[in-house]
């Protein structure tokens, strides 16, 4: 026997869809019709009332030119850059200073050579995305939180002091980076890793020792998701016995510190039930489907 | 169209957007720019808002095209955790800056149309600050459902939850708009001015 809830989405369905009528439905389902009404009845009107709502033509317009402008633009700089290697070919070598040197000169000339070919006019003096380099802005953003993440990962492998004072400065320096995530380049190897390294840290260091996981680290893990799921990246989930080896030193026990916002995005009530059919992933929900790493 | 081939048909015009067709990218755009409009309005209740997150949306999809993949996950899906993304980072922002954005006052309710679009629209200013005082999760799946149009695997898909939670949280949601709105009844007819003379 169906559920109201289920019988209350397939009546949806059928309305939205213009299969049936309520009334229609309501015979379908005479037993529960009286309570059913209602619930249909409202809900095809806040679905209606949604539906007749339309953006503004304007703004449809305004965002669909700089939509494709910017899409042209990263076209041009993908062809552009597509006639070097890619540095992901060189795996271990990208870290490297010559790499750093010859990246910088790949750098130069790409831009140079987009510049020469008129590449990164956005035609209506916006300054679309693409007329300076994404990353630049955002780099020394990036580069402080691989600096804390390496320290902090230091001390963790060899079983030094780690404490809560850590990740609260990580979690500062990631609301830095967040801040100008509209300046990441998602393909970018040292965002990636840093973003990777960190996530991998702070799930190691929570389930190494359950005292710091609230509310600090749960604050990184969740700013670090927030981060890759807006540039589309998919970070690895909890880690299931992690290669590092769990740390046996002492460390600190903090008192959750009050924050100033919320460490994530509110979930569902006491009263939210639980789920009735499919378990709720054990990865972070975040995560966009559709995406490999 | 069967779902099938609009699957299909979707697929091609993705497949075909990520390798920098303008018209595909276009056709997407005009697909879905309503739907992430109206969802991050359902989500955020402000107009301002979403005018600009959508746009936002949109420049992220181009970033991350490249790296979607066709798993069971539709593209609908995918982009709407984009959206999900973008409205989270927002109000992180505005709760760091110490600020929220107020809920727009209302939608322009325009007398120049049939009276039909009129009562919608006051119903959807309602409905908007109803939605505002719904749980995280329920205002979700109202946006999802409702305003973005997600069919109900769709929605589970965007949320990672499944088909059954959904439907139990859009049951309690619906119950909850109901009981702040009132019974669905038939409003006091606006009169135009026309009408007045």
């Amino acid at each position: 026997m169906k559920r109201l809830d289920q019988i209350l989405e397939e009546c949806i369905d059928a309305g939205i869809s213009g299969r049936r009528s309520v009334e229609q439905s309501l015979a379908l389902y005479p037993a529960v019709a009286v309570e059913l009404e209602p619930l249909l009845r409202t809900a095809l009107q806040v679905s209606g009332s949604f539906q007749s709502y339309s953006p503004p033509a304007a703004v449809e317009q305004r965002g669909l030119n700089r939509f494709l402008q910017d899409a042209v633009a990263r076209r041009k700089i993908r062809h552009l850059a597509g006639t070097f290697p890619r540095p992901s070919r060189f795996s271990g070598f990208w870290r490297t200073p010559a790499f750093g040197g010859l990246s910088a000169a790949v750098g130069v000339l790409v831009i140079a050579v987009a510049v020469a070919a008129g590449g990164f006019n956005t035609g209506d003096g916006s300054g679309g995305t693409a007329s300076s380099q994404p990353g630049d802005r955002s780099a020394p953003a990036v580069a402080n939180v691989q600096s804390q993440v390496d320290a902090i990962r230091q001390r963790f492998n060899q079983n030094q002091h780690v404490g809560a004072d850590d990740f609260e400065q990580l979690s500062r320096l990631l609301d830095t980076l967040e801040n100008s995530a509209s300046d990441l380049d998602a393909n970018d190897e040292q965002v990636q890793r840093a973003l990777e390294e960190t996530i991998k840290l702070a799930t190691e260091v929570a389930d190494a020792n359950p005292n710091l996981a609230a509310p600090v680290v749960q604050k990184v893990i969740d700013t670090t998701r927030d981060i890759a799921g807006g540039l589309g990246l998919i970070l690895p989930g909890p880690i299931a016995g992690a290669t590092t080896p769990t740390p046996t030193a002492p460390v600190e026990t903090p008192t959750p510190a009050p924050t100033d916002e919320p460490t994530s995005e509110p979930t569902a009530p006491p009263t939210e039930p639980a789920p009735t059919e499919t378990p709720a992933p054990t990865t972070d929900l975040r995560q966009p489907p559709g995406f490999l790493p | 169209m069967s779902p099938n081939s609009e699957a299909h048909g979707e697929r091609l015009l993705v497949d075909a957007a990520r390798t920098g067709d303008e018209r595909a990218l276009s056709e997407l755009y005009q697909t879905y720019f309503p739907r992430v409009y109206r969802y991050i309005l359902a989500r955020t209740g402000n107009t301002y808002d979403a005018e600009d997150l959508a746009e936002e949306v949109f420049m992220r999809v181009l970033e991350a095209i490249d790296r979607f993949q066709w798993r069971e996950a539709p593209f609908s899906a995918w982009l709407f955790r984009i959206a999900h993304n973008a409205v989270i980072s927002q109000r992180r922002k505005e709760t760091a800056r110490g600020r929220s954005s107020p809920l727009t006052d209302g939608l322009p309710i325009g007398t120049a149309g049939p009276e039909e679009l009129v009562e919608s629209r006051l119903v959807l200013n309602e409905v908007l600050k109803a939605a505002q005082r719904l749980p995280d999760a329920q205002r979700q799946v109202i946006a999802l459902r409702f305003s973005a149009g997600l069919s109900v695997a769709e929605t589970a898909r965007a949320m990672g939850k499944g088909e059954g939670n959904v439907k139990v949280i859009q049951h309690k949601a619906i119950a909850k708009l109901r009981e702040m709105m009132g019974q669905p009844k038939k409003r006091p007819r606006v009169v135009f001015e026309s009408e007045k003379a």
